[in-house]
């Protein structure tokens, strides 16, 4: 954890407050008044997400029972933009089922959805169980439609059609702010039929999750780390949820869910394993809402260092 | 005095800055908002209209024809439901319509579906092709399955528990999240006989969890999708100069 250990011997007063100055000014200290000029500014980052979008590419008609004239992708394109424009630091992100419940996906494949995902600058997105609708060849092959990585964790694709298609993390740098993010799916037995799923192996996705966030907090050094989760909210079974995942989880920041195709208005912000603040969001379903999390962050400093000192008394 | 002090000091320091070394940056705050796309959010992005629109004429020539009329909107809900019942019926029609033009001998009693495979409501007025791809995008095939009495009866108490699902050909009762009275075409169910239940190929391969139609006496495949019932029994009616409509009718009762 502390990477490089300095030693310093102090002499004289007149370097010990020099070196107290370096000090401050390496972590920005607010706690003393000497160095109250090294507080550092805020950087402030923004998560943009969505969920269960269905190949909602138009928006729905204006007689629609429940969403009229809502969504669309040319829409959403143009409020992403418009946030773009405003914020320092955007990313954007999909939690699954971008597939399946318009007839653009019956006769393209999803090639559509990929293509203006693209467009609209996705950064990441998971696999949800709509993903699998046409079969594992028609994934792999319809993704070359999309530039961007598909995130999933706890999905082994090693023996289909998938191999290699998609990363168990991604690490995105904003400013030497790292965020880790890493995608959960659903259980496939009993949703997708087999004959779909292929030889796709199921791995738990709690234990999957802990391991992950593990590594991207303690040995990658993450500052944030997101979840997008394709696991619903919640069940009255033991089956996981985002809300079962967040309170064991020790190291994850944010839940980004979908599958349940919950309208979360305001974020849960639930207590983790350790007591920390965890937050989860979902935005309902068809694409008629966009979430937007700002983060903010203190840089506290720029240089990975530890300092160690002896100091000499008089 | 005034160093001693400071050496004090700058111990305390040196123990804060060693505990915060663990992380370049500290969070020390987030906002979250929803942000509704409508016509008010933004105005449409022109570039990802462009990029749509040789798909949409598309699509449009083949999903835009209307196919019948709703007399009224026709929505999901539980235990029956106006939506669930009509999908159900129109699926144990087809079905058995299918049969008599197959020849196959076969005569389904029942049609069971589930509340997850129907995505959206029917509208009222015209309906077109599309407003049917929205109800059933799956391309789920309909199958036969034959099932012992005591299959059936773990149905129905799946039925129940599930708090009613689209169901067609019988009438239950929920007692406890258990199945009560359980008649089939107006005949109590019967444990030393044979049932044909029709499906989706999805529920026949252990979608949704319905075990008892795993290892079934017999599965009947009759070649045609969920869907294209749909949109064959619609355009039958409006050849009769029939419209849609769907009731309420007991089907699935609380006891």
């Amino acid at each position: 954890m502390l990477n490089l250990i300095t030693e310093f011997t102090l002499n004289s007063r007149r370097e010990f407050i020099k070196q107290m100055i370096t000090a401050g000014a390496l972590v920005g200290l607010s706690q003393s008044p000497l160095l109250s000029y090294a507080r550092k500014n805020l950087l402030k980052l923004t998560i943009l997400h969505t969920n269960d979008t269905h190949s909602r590419i138009e928006p729905f008609p204006p007689n629609d029972s429940k969403n009229p004239g809502m969504g669309g992708f040319a829409r959403r394109a143009a409020i992403i933009k418009k946030i773009r424009n405003e914020e320092p630091h955007v990313l954007l992100f999909d939690s699954g089922d971008i597939f399946q419940g318009t007839p653009y996906f019956n006769k393209y494949d999803g090639e559509l959805e990929f293509k203006l995902m693209s467009r609209m600058g996705y950064n990441a997105c998971t696999i949800g169980n709509h993903e699998f609708d046409n079969g594992l060849d028609k994934l792999a092959e319809v993704m070359k439609n999309a530039e961007f990585p598909f995130i999933c964790s706890n999905y082994d694709f090693s023996n289909t059609p998938m191999k290699d298609k998609t990363i168990p993390y991604k690490i995105f740098e904003v400013e030497n702010l790292k965020i880790g993010v890493m995608g959960l799916g659903v259980g496939l037995s009993g949703l997708v039929s087999p004959a779909l799923y292929g030889n796709t192996v199921y791995k738990d996705p709690a234990e999957t999750a802990a391991a992950i966030a593990y590594k991207l907090k303690k040995e990658l050094n993450c500052d944030l780390i997101i979840c997008l989760s394709h696991l619903g909210l919640k069940y009255e079974n033991d089956q996981i949820s985002d809300m079962k995942l967040a309170k064991q989880s020790k190291y994850i920041d944010v839940i980004l869910g979908g599958h349940s195709h919950t309208l979360i208005e305001k974020p849960y912000r639930l207590r983790n394993s350790d007591d920390k603040e965890i937050i989860i969001c979902q935005e309902g379903a068809n694409g008629v809402r966009l979430g937007k999390l700002d983060f903010y962050f203190e840089r506290k400093s720029k240089i990975k260092f530890a300092a160690y000192y002896t100091t000499k008394k008089n | 005095m005034h160093f001693k002090r400071l050496t004090h000091l700058f111990t305390v320091i040196s123990a804060l800055f060693l505990a915060s070394c663990a992380s370049v940056f500290l969070k020390t705050g987030s906002d979250a908002s929803v942000v509704k796309i409508d016509s008010l959010a933004a105005p449409e992005d022109s570039l990802i209209n462009a990029l749509v629109l040789p798909y949409k004429l598309s699509l449009d020539s083949q999903m835009n024809e209307i196919i019948g009329y709703s007399e009224r909107l026709i929505f999901k809900s539980n235990p029956e439901g106006l939506l669930n019942n009509l999908i159900a019926d129109i699926v144990l029609n087809q079905t058995n319509k299918k049969n008599g033009e197959l020849k196959n001998g076969i005569v389904a009693h029942i049609a069971l579906l589930n509340n997850g495979g129907l995505r959206a409501p029917l509208p009222e007025g015209a309906l077109t092709t599309r407003n049917i791809y929205e109800i059933m995008p799956f391309d789920n095939e309909i199958v036969i399955l034959e099932l012992k009495g005591e299959k059936v009866l773990e149905m129905f108490n799946f039925i129940a528990a599930c708090k009613g699902l689209p169901l067609a050909g019988a009438v239950v009762g929920i007692k406890d999240d258990k199945a009560g009275k359980i008649t089939i075409n107006n005949v109590p169910l019967d444990l030393n006989k044979n049932y044909f239940i029709t499906t989706s190929d999805y529920l026949a391969n252990g979608g949704d969890k319905m075990s008892f139609f795993s290892n079934p006496v017999r599965k009947i495949s009759i070649n045609y999708l969920v869907r294209d019932a749909i949109i064959d029994y619609i355009k039958e009616q409006t050849a009769l100069k029939k419209t849609i409509d769907a009731k309420l009718d007991n089907r699935i009762y609380f006891e």
